[in-house]
């Protein structure tokens, strides 16, 4: 409600960044160019992370469910991140935790930028009645707890795959809509947009061959962190055990399982924590190199 | 000034009225019927009849939220079915922990990130920028539940210097109460600070670069006094706006801390009432989370003006 009025104050005074040869804003210029290596190490951290989710039921690695050894064991080259407090081997386990979280998060994302980024590019492209009712649902449904939201759902409906992706996707609605809308908004002023309307071009092919192509770099960047917000989101649900239930191994249980033993074996807390960070942190700077390539307005978020 | 203010108070009924019905409908249209959610296997035809008659399950959804209002509009959000205590007197016991930890959880986040942040961006490119700035972005990336655990594990289970879980009055025991809420403050301190720091940094870049400063600077000011006095102040805008949002949503949103080191705040509560499908309490708490979200950015609107004065004359 009030981040369009400090947008307006922003602008409105002079902050222009003049560039300097020592100021930061040269840098980001030069950076701008390229993605950089640290945007390819991001991105190959988490095609390796997709590739053993998809493969993790056919790779040679012990059960994940079953006991194998003695408990708690420090890491070695049998069980390289040690075993959990019941035996079980922990890399096999955080292996098979992968799934979950990058299903709930890309599927919930996926299906939140399909419904709100929709919305956000016609309210952005028609304005009037319909931008209003879509930035006025949209700024209300912030207001409401999110996560607390998505428990309520988690727990009426019952956890499971499905109902915790329906909860995230739903909950992600509202802030990918303003923001596809915001730069649907900057792009339909521009000149192009008004020459096709002038040469007769209809509205639905003007949204599809002129604005779509132009908002998918800002949405899939956008689209990048949300997952990130997705997978830790599905990681507070599995922690309080309104995702997927336990023996299945997901990050978050991993987490609450090792919480209560963090004083005797803090590794099994550690890995699947780990785990997570690096994959969010690799989501992360991906979504901000590819902001910066694209050169989307800073501050989206 | 009042009247700005007046007519932005105004803006905000047909808000909370919208965030009332919404608040109603979710929890009324979710599938299942409370009656048997909350009888569970127990469910007899009579207690079945008895528990729809006295939550008024049997008359129009309209009727019923009309009612619901008019008693919230007087302080009465009806009563848990668990204990019959009044939900009013539930939230009125669980609010002020909540907001004494994000209190202190803002207070630790400021005074990490502001000097940080005012530092980093007199020397952009420095080490403490650059350094400041890449743990920045790593905190972003820790959840607060396993930054939490990780905590508990090494100063409350290894070191001992906290406690785990559990909360002291602060009437009753001052020292203890500071104890019991540093862990779940800096947890979510943790957090905020990273947002704060880029903020604040990216802000006071823009800032030093104005006019103003050069003149500032021309005159031979001492730069620790351009620094705090000249540009502090105008570059707080973003920062004063994400504090705002993120007390408004932390006031539900910090849950997960509560829940990991037994705060009786009102995520506890809320979460538990949604374990035991309280749901009158869920409803009460879930309005009084979004209003209260509400309620905090209109105060922000509010400061603004404060801050600066050009926003004054462009307003009014």
């Amino acid at each position: 409600m009030s981040a369009p009025e400090l947008d307006v104050v922003q602008f409105g005074g002079p902050a222009v960044v003049i560039a300097q040869p020592d100021d930061p804003g040269a840098e980001v210029v030069a950076a701008k160019k390229r993605l950089g290596w640290v945007f390819w190490l991001s991105s190959g951290w988490v095609g390796l992370v997709v590739l053993a989710a998809i493969l993790s039921p056919v790779l040679p690695l012990q059960d994940p469910d079953l006991p194998q050894t003695m408990p708690g064991l420090a890491p070695s080259g049998a069980h390289w991140f040690g075993t959990d407090d019941l035996g079980r081997d922990l890399f096999s386990r955080v292996v098979h935790g992968a799934p979950v979280s990058l299903i709930v998060g890309f599927a919930s994302i996926g299906l939140g930028l399909a419904v709100g980024g929709t919305l956000g590019l016609l309210a952005g492209y028609f304005r009037g009645f319909l931008d209003q009712v879509v930035t006025g649902f949209s700024n209300i449904l912030l207001a409401f707890p999110a996560l607390v939201l998505g428990l309520a759902i988690v727990t009426f409906w019952g956890p499971s795959l499905l109902h915790v992706t329906i909860a995230i996707a739903v909950l992600s609605i509202a802030p990918l809509a303003l923001v596809v809308r915001g730069s649907t908004v900057i792009y339909s002023e521009r000149e192009f947009v008004a020459a096709a309307r002038m040469l007769g071009t209809s509205n639905r092919r003007i949204i599809v061959r002129e604005l779509l192509p132009n908002v998918v770099p800002s949405a899939v960047s956008l689209g990048l962190i949300s997952v990130a917000v997705a997978i830790v989101a599905e990681g507070g649900l599995s922690f309080l055990g309104l995702s997927v239930r336990p023996p299945t191994p997901t990050w978050g249980n991993m987490i609450a399982e090792g919480q209560a033993v963090i004083g005797q074996h803090p590794l099994i807390a550690l890995w699947p924590g780990l785990a997570m960070f690096v994959t969010v942190l690799a989501l992360n700077f991906a979504g901000d190199r590819l902001r910066q390539y694209f050169d989307v307005k800073e501050g989206g978020l | 000034m009042a009247g700005l203010a007046l007519r932005k108070f105004l803006l905000l009924i047909p808000v909370v009225f919208i965030v009332s019905v919404a608040t109603f409908l979710l929890l009324n249209l979710l599938p299942g019927n409370p009656v048997y959610l909350i009888l569970g296997p127990g469910a007899t035809p009579k207690g079945v009849a008895q528990l729809t008659a006295q939550l008024h399950l049997n008359r129009p959804i309209y009727d019923r939220y009309a009612d619901w209002l008019w008693a919230a509009l007087h302080g009465n959000f009806g009563e848990s079915y668990l204990n019959h205590v009044a939900s009013s007197s539930l939230i009125k016991q669980a609010l002020p922990v909540t907001l004494e930890l994000l209190i202190y959880s803002q207070v630790i986040a400021l005074a990490v990130s502001v000097p940080l942040g005012v530092y980093a961006a007199r020397r952009p490119g420095g080490w403490v920028d650059q350094g400041s700035s890449s743990v920045a972005f790593g905190l972003l990336a820790a959840p607060a539940f396993l930054v939490g655990v990780l905590l508990v594990g090494l100063f409350a289970v290894h070191w001992h210097l906290f406690p785990a879980t559990g909360y002291r009055h602060l009437s009753s025991d001052p020292g203890g109460n500071l104890r019991s809420l540093f862990l779940p403050s800096v947890t979510l301190a943790v957090g905020l600070l990273a947002v704060y720091l880029r903020l604040l940094r990216s802000d006071m870049i823009a800032t030093l670069q104005q006019d103003y400063i050069t003149v500032a600077r021309a005159k031979g000011l001492r730069p620790r006094y351009i620094l705090w006095r000249h540009a502090f102040r105008p570059s707080m805008f973003s920062l004063v706006t994400v504090i705002g949002l993120n007390v408004g949503a932390l006031i539900g949103g910090a849950f997960l801390v509560e829940v990991i080191f037994g705060i009786p705040g009102i995520g506890s509560l809320t979460l538990h009432s949604i374990y035991q499908r309280d749901y009158l309490v869920v409803q009460a708490c879930v309005l009084i989370i979004a209003v209260g979200y509400v309620l905090v950015n209109f105060t922000v609107d509010l400061i603004y003006p404060l801050l600066d004065p050009r926003v004054r004359r462009v307003r009014s």
